[in-house]
């Protein structure tokens, strides 16, 4: 997900429209429900630490820039699924905790309802090979 | 613009990086100042974890289109927060719309006749009394537009407030005006209360003093009729007029 110059849009489209497309883009993808489950798992995690978790987790198939992270964040708090707070780092920095609400653990369990009917769809479709019936994660 | 407060540990490229995005982003001051914190820690955290500052920049992307992003997303969540602040918006903006319409529809047109002063308004009204309804259709022509179907005017309010006395009705009464006769009744519809109150008068029963009653007592309707205010007055005296008359001991049959 991180932008590259090669994708960056440039000629596709008025400024505003583009932005829009890009915006929406980043709520259709698989960014938000990764987003949920990782705040799901850990309780309350700030942006620099989101982007390293989610790019580790996915092998850096969800690799995200602030471009992509903040206005996601942003965006999900708007819809009431994430809420925030501002608190003191031991070494006296501040620094923004975003934490789950109650509905967005629904909105988690809408997601994980979706993929798994998507990742059965792919499988049967044989796009995706069969795996295991449990995948062990990493803490 | 000057790079946000928030951001002066940072190194003079991260610094403008973060401006040139919240540039593109066209926030309020106090968002601004959020988001730019924000961004600030992020760069501060990756830096602490040992991350180069130009690969930490590279992550921003292309500014105008960072900043158009998180600008859209910080305005949604701006009103997601203040729900009730944006219907209050909302609610306040159609009613002044609807208002300036009333307003426009009150002095859009002028009435049938128009006076040149209120005295000469009053001195017309008192010569046109010769009978109920050609004083009534003297009211209605002062206050509303020709036809059956003519609207009470701003400047019928005018001759009203002079049959009334008011010669000079303040601009706050005249700006007020579109709230209190929103929906007057049409002269049509005028005219055949005003009828059916001439016939309740002629009933020596209590009948017309309690459907008047009835009617100034509904603000409302008493609004919307008027224009019936002023024969109230005139069939309520001639009433008092005639039951004194048909009372008195002269009259009396033996």
């Amino acid at each position: 997900m991180r932008r590259s110059e090669e994708d960056a849009p440039s000629a596709d489209g008025p400024p505003d429209r583009r932005v829009a497309r890009a915006e929406r883009e980043l709520m259709r993808g698989a960014g938000p429900a990764a987003v949920l489950a990782l705040l799901a798992r850990r309780g309350e995690m700030y942006g620099y630490e989101l982007v390293a978790a989610l790019s580790a987790g996915s092998d850096g198939a969800l690799d995200m820039g602030q471009a992509t992270l903040y206005p996601l964040l942003y965006n999900l708090e708007a819809k009431g699924l994430l809420k925030a707070t501002w608190r003191e780092t031991p070494a006296g920095r501040r620094r923004k905790y975003y934490a789950l609400t109650a509905k967005g653990r629904r909105r988690l369990d809408a997601h994980r309802r979706e993929w798994r009917a998507v990742t059965r769809a792919l499988t049967r479709l044989g796009v995706l090979e069969r795996v295991p019936a449990r995948v062990p994660i990493a803490p | 613009m000057k790079p946000p407060p928030e951001t002066a540990a940072l190194p003079r490229r991260a610094r403008e990086r973060i401006a040139a995005s919240l540039d593109a982003a066209r926030l309020r001051r106090a968002d601004r100042e959020e988001v730019a914190a924000e961004l600030a820690a992020h760069i501060d955290d990756g830096l602490e974890c040992g991350r180069d500052l130009e690969d930490i920049l590279r992550d921003f992307g292309e500014a105008r289109e960072t900043g158009a992003l998180i600008g859209r997303s910080v305005r949604r969540r701006r009103r997601a927060r203040f729900p009730a602040l944006r219907a209050a918006k909302t609610f306040t903006l159609a009613i002044a719309v609807v208002y300036v319409g009333l307003f426009a529809r009150l002095h859009a047109r002028a009435p049938e006749r128009q006076w040149k002063s209120p005295a000469a308004a009053a001195a017309a009204w008192r010569a046109a009394h010769e009978s109920e309804r050609a004083a009534f259709e003297t009211v209605l022509a002062s206050m509303y537009t020709e036809g059956e179907d003519g609207r009470l005017t701003a400047a019928g309010l005018r001759a009203f407030q002079a049959f009334q006395g008011k010669n000079a009705p303040s601009l706050w009464s005249i700006a007020l005006e579109p709230a209190y006769f929103p929906n007057p009744a049409r002269r049509g519809e005028a005219r055949r209360e005003f009828e059916r109150f001439l016939r309740l008068a002629e009933d020596p029963g209590p009948a017309f003093e309690t459907e008047r009653d009835a009617l100034l007592a509904d603000g409302r309707r008493a609004l919307r009729f008027v224009a019936l205010q002023i024969p109230f007055e005139r069939l309520a005296a001639t009433r008092t007029a005639i039951r004194s008359r048909s009372h008195s001991p002269s009259r009396r049959t033996p």
